[in-house]
């Protein structure tokens, strides 16, 4: 499967002041409309974004995560595969990285290109391993200035809790001693307690970024963002993670190779990840099957290059046997964009960028959300007043035209003397996917409107079309592919059709 | 851990004249409270927190992440904090700290980017908790913040599907007027302490009303979408927000063109444009707007120092004090009686870390604010930092119940009315 962007070229408007750097020079204004450059840049580029020896006008620091944003709608509007995108979603979440950092942001595009977009559909444990050594994972959770002598403990803690085996196999209320944990006497322990989270901290001293920091002797590292192994700032003494013995001095990065891979390959991550998937695709009281089984399948396929392609034809195979109603999951806000415009077909145009800030009003912001559990999931959350607001606000602007991204003709396959009635009865089955009795004239009342008048003002008639928008049903779908629509999917990219 | 210690404390003193035996925190706090036995308003194991209902609004400002404690209140002539922490990671008294505040025969001392709490702990309006918490040894942030929002002992035991706030409006739901609007979030999401609620409002700034976008005919729409659709699982979530949003904006002060006026706060300290103050600046409005507000929760978020510590630690006090004080002054202009508690998840790790930071631990600090306090003093027993008292050996431990900060919050501010 191939999730890489692919969507037709636009260019960006950029727009800021003239300023000056904190050394005194200027950098004059700009305005103009550039390509999304950076989706495909490689670290050294990205890290000036960083603010690094300020060759980029701080108003220009955010272009990275502002492209990201922009390449995702437009991934979403014109893939055929909108669920592939849903899934790349879940990653993005389940790994959540917050772009308000300076460090974290510039490499973002690098991020989504090369741990998110490239193995998403591949193996947990290689995604796991990239995701370790990635610039914008090793700033946000401090792994970049972890120190032997006294370890940064912020990764390592998340790597446990949040990425692999989970809270519910967070022990330490239970047992102070690694020994006392169950199984931990035969190698296997059913969880993990601090003193696991003390010493994958030290695993991980020396895992670092080519940031120019200095390495002692006058030496510093190169400026790069790229990864690299520190020995110096290696804690080699032995180690004790899981009730595994790690000997002391194990060579490069062996130690927390070592911690990756014992997360990966524990059944608790396995239980962890099944849950958290059924209830992001399927539904949020799932039953305990759903969850075992699905687990079965990420396990059996532990060693596969395509182990999550597999899990996730469990999980559609899974959805297949619920009624529609049962397995509804709220929109993401790009996602109700892209319905919107098809059903109305408007051609949307971002290239003026408005459309980035209602966007983020409708949901937390792509990487937006601070604290590393990720955005909230449930439809209660993401249906919260302030969300709900933005969304009414987001798919209103779009009917409407309030951020510049272009009009649509709301009289189309409709006669001259067309009423208010009609007009609302030819749009409620594009945007609804059917008629319901009795919408039109009670939508029409609310708005004092009389139904059979007719309608002959384009704003007002796209005013009211936006409304159906609003209604619950647009809010909510189950986006999983039938298993023959994967199945061709598959096959199509496999020929190398998408690319 | 000096789990004992647990009982010679000012506010367990009553337990420990029941003569009960070494128990947990957990336990006491929970299982042994007379308020449980009573069958009053209390916290099982059982039932989970219920607080006693309360006459004023109850605010809980969160410092999401984990807040150092130690750098807010600061033990600066601790041999044992000295050798704990750098010099770098300490700070130097400033003029306002001339009187170092007295916990046991320790001396506490204002953070330098503090002094609007100092001046608050002197009117009387402000006093500090230490060593606050729970007695789960989790040092994960969601779960400790989950057991705080979901009012429970730990998260093996989960009594319902509520927060804790949800569940005291349903408890006090017959003996309290039925409010408009009993719970406000002052964040753009509903928080867990929530969960389980319906028509919950969650605005981060209400300074110009909610705007909904479209206006009133917008919001008929919505309302007339939900009820043709009521079958809809999302149908009733959103009618109850669309009911909500429309009631209150009614509530707010408007000017001649019919449009919501901008807040303006009443005290004489503006409410700076940063969190938390924008979220307390959205509860002084929906407090002034006498909607039946019972609780409100502002989350400040970014406290989770692992690195960097010193610059992050002075931005976030200085915001957060100056917060507290422009809300406090503001209530108090408007002769309006209220409860505050300041909370976190945990406090931080006595020794720091190597990336100029700390790690997550286990005691923290807390403050309660409000109109009738029984001021000028610490609350809550210190534990000591030397080895034997911090807990597992490495963490500030724990000797007060977060609950039992929360009920005096309550019983204080019942006094006000």
């Amino acid at each position: 499967m191939d999730s890489r962007f692919q969507f037709p070229p636009i260019n960006l408007r950029l727009r800021y002041d003239a300023g000056k750097y904190p050394d005194g020079r200027e950098y004059p204004a700009v305005d103009e409309y550039r390509p999304l450059s950076l989706l495909g840049a490689d670290l050294p580029e990205l890290f000036a974004y960083t603010g690094s020896g300020d060759q980029i006008p701080p108003p220009e620091r955010n272009r990275p995560l502002v492209e990201l944003q922009v390449a995702n709608l437009l991934q979403m509007i014109s893939t055929p595969y909108p669920w592939q995108e849903e899934w790349v979603a879940f990653w993005r979440d389940h790994f959540s990285l917050f772009g308000g950092d300076g460090n974290v942001r510039a490499f973002l595009p690098h991020w989504e290109r090369t741990v998110l977009r490239e193995h998403c559909w591949g193996n947990f444990g290689q995604i796991l391993s990239a995701s370790a050594k990635h610039p914008s994972m090793l700033y946000y959770l401090n792994n970049q200035s972890s120190r032997a002598g006294s370890a940064n403990e912020n990764y390592a803690r998340e790597l446990f809790e949040l990425h692999t085996l989970g809270r519910s196999a967070y022990l330490n209320n239970l047992y102070a001693q690694w020994r006392k944990v169950p199984g931990a006497l035969i190698g296997n322990p059913v969880g993990y307690i601090d003193e696991d989270v003390y010493e994958a901290a030290r695993s991980f001293t020396g895992w670092s970024v080519e940031n120019g920091a200095g390495i002692g002797g006058g030496q510093s590292l190169p400026k790069t963002g790229r990864f690299i192994y520190v020995e110096a700032w290696h804690d080699n003494y032995q180690k004790r993670v899981l009730a595994n013995e790690f000997a002391s001095y194990a060579g490069a990065m062996k130690d927390g190779e070592r911690v990756l891979d014992l997360c990966a390959r524990h059944p608790a991550t396995a239980h962890f990840l099944a849950s958290k998937l059924v209830r992001r695709f399927i539904q949020e009281r799932p039953t305990p099957e759903m969850i075992n089984s699905t687990a079965q399948v990420f396990s059996e396929h532990r060693a596969s290059p395509k182990q999550l392609t597999m899990v996730y034809q469990h999980l559609i195979e899974l959805a297949q046997k619920l009624p529609h109603v049962e397995r509804l999951q709220v929109r993401s806000p790009m996602r109700a964009v892209a319905v919107l415009t098809k059903a109305v077909g408007l051609n949307l145009d971002v290239s003026e960028g408005k459309i980035v800030g209602p966007l983020n009003e409708a949901a937390p912001a792509l990487y937006g959300w601070r604290s590393p559990e990720g955005p909230p999931v449930s439809m209660t959350q993401r249906l919260s007043s302030a969300y709900l607001r933005g969304r009414v606000q987001l798919l209103q602007g779009v009917a409407e035209n309030w951020w510049s991204t272009g009009e649509w003709n709301p009289f189309d396959g409709l006669g001259p003397k067309r009423t208010f009635a009609q007009l609302l009865d030819r749009w409620q089955a594009p945007i609804l996917g059917g008629q319901r009795p009795g919408l039109s004239s009670a939508l029409l009342a609310s708005q004092n409107t009389n139904p059979n008048e007719v309608v002959s003002d384009m704003r007002r008639a796209r005013r009211l079309v936006g409304l159906l928008a609003c209604a619950p049903s647009f809010q909510t779908e189950s986006i999983l592919p039938s298993v023959a629509e994967f199945k061709m999917a598959m096959t199509r990219s496999s020929q190398g059709g998408l690319v | 851990m000096k789990r004992r210690q647990f009982l010679q404390t000012s506010l367990a003193g009553y337990l420990g004249s029941l003569g009960l035996p070494f128990a947990g925190i957990t336990d006491l706090a929970f299982a042994q409270s007379p308020q449980n036995q009573s069958g009053q308003a209390g916290l099982g194991q059982k039932s989970g927190l219920i607080l006693p209902a309360s006459r004023v609004p109850l605010i809980v400002v969160f410092l999401r992440g984990g807040a150092d404690g130690l750098s807010i209140l600061s033990p600066l002539d601790d041999p044992d904090f000295v050798a704990a922490r750098p010099p770098e990671m300490r700070f130097v008294p400033n003029h306002f700290n001339t009187q170092a505040l007295q916990t046991g025969s320790t001396a506490l001392y204002w953070h330098p980017a503090a002094e609007p709490l100092a001046k608050l702990f002197n009117a009387g309006r402000l006093v500090p908790w230490v060593a606050v918490g729970f007695g789960d040894e989790t040092r994960s942030h969601f779960e400790a913040q989950e057991i705080i929002e979901r009012g429970v002992t730990s998260m093996q035991v989960l009594p319902d599907n509520l927060g804790w706030m949800a569940r005291d409006v349903a408890a006090h739901a017959q003996k309290s007027r039925a409010g408009l609007l009993p719970l406000f979030a002052g964040n753009n999401y509903q928080p867990s302490v929530m969960q389980g609620a319906d028509g919950v409002l969650s605005a981060r700034d209400l300074v110009n009303g909610i705007n909904y976008p479209g206006g009133p005919a917008s919001f008929r729409a919505l309302q007339t979408l939900c009820r043709i659709e009521s079958g809809h699982p999302a149908s009733r979530i959103m009618l109850e927000i669309a009911n909500t949003f429309d009631a209150v904006n009614q509530a707010f002060p408007k000017t001649v063109e019919g449009k919501v006026q901008p807040y303006a706060s009443a005290g004489a300290s503006p409410y700076p444009n940063v969190d938390p103050a924008v979220g307390l600046r959205s509860v002084a409005r929906i407090v002034q707007a006498n909607v039946g507000l019972q609780y409100a929760w502002v989350d400040h978020e970014g406290w989770d120092t692992h690195e960097y510590q010193v610059g992050r630690l002075n931005n976030l006090i200085r915001d957060f004090s100056n917060s507290l004080i422009a809300f406090d002054e503001d209530m108090q202009a408007q002769h309006q009686p209220y409860s505050l508690v300041v909370m976190t998840e945990f406090g931080r790790r006595l020794r720091t870390n190597r990336s100029n930071g700390s790690d997550h631990g286990h005691g923290s600090l807390a403050f309660v604010m409000g109109s009738s306090l029984a001021g000028n003093r610490v609350y809550g027993d210190w534990p000591g930092l030397t080895s034997d008292a911090l807990d597992r050996g490495v963490d500030l431990a724990v000797t007060t119940h977060y609950a039992e900060v929360l009920k005096q919050a309550v019983a204080w501010g019942t006094q006000s009315t």
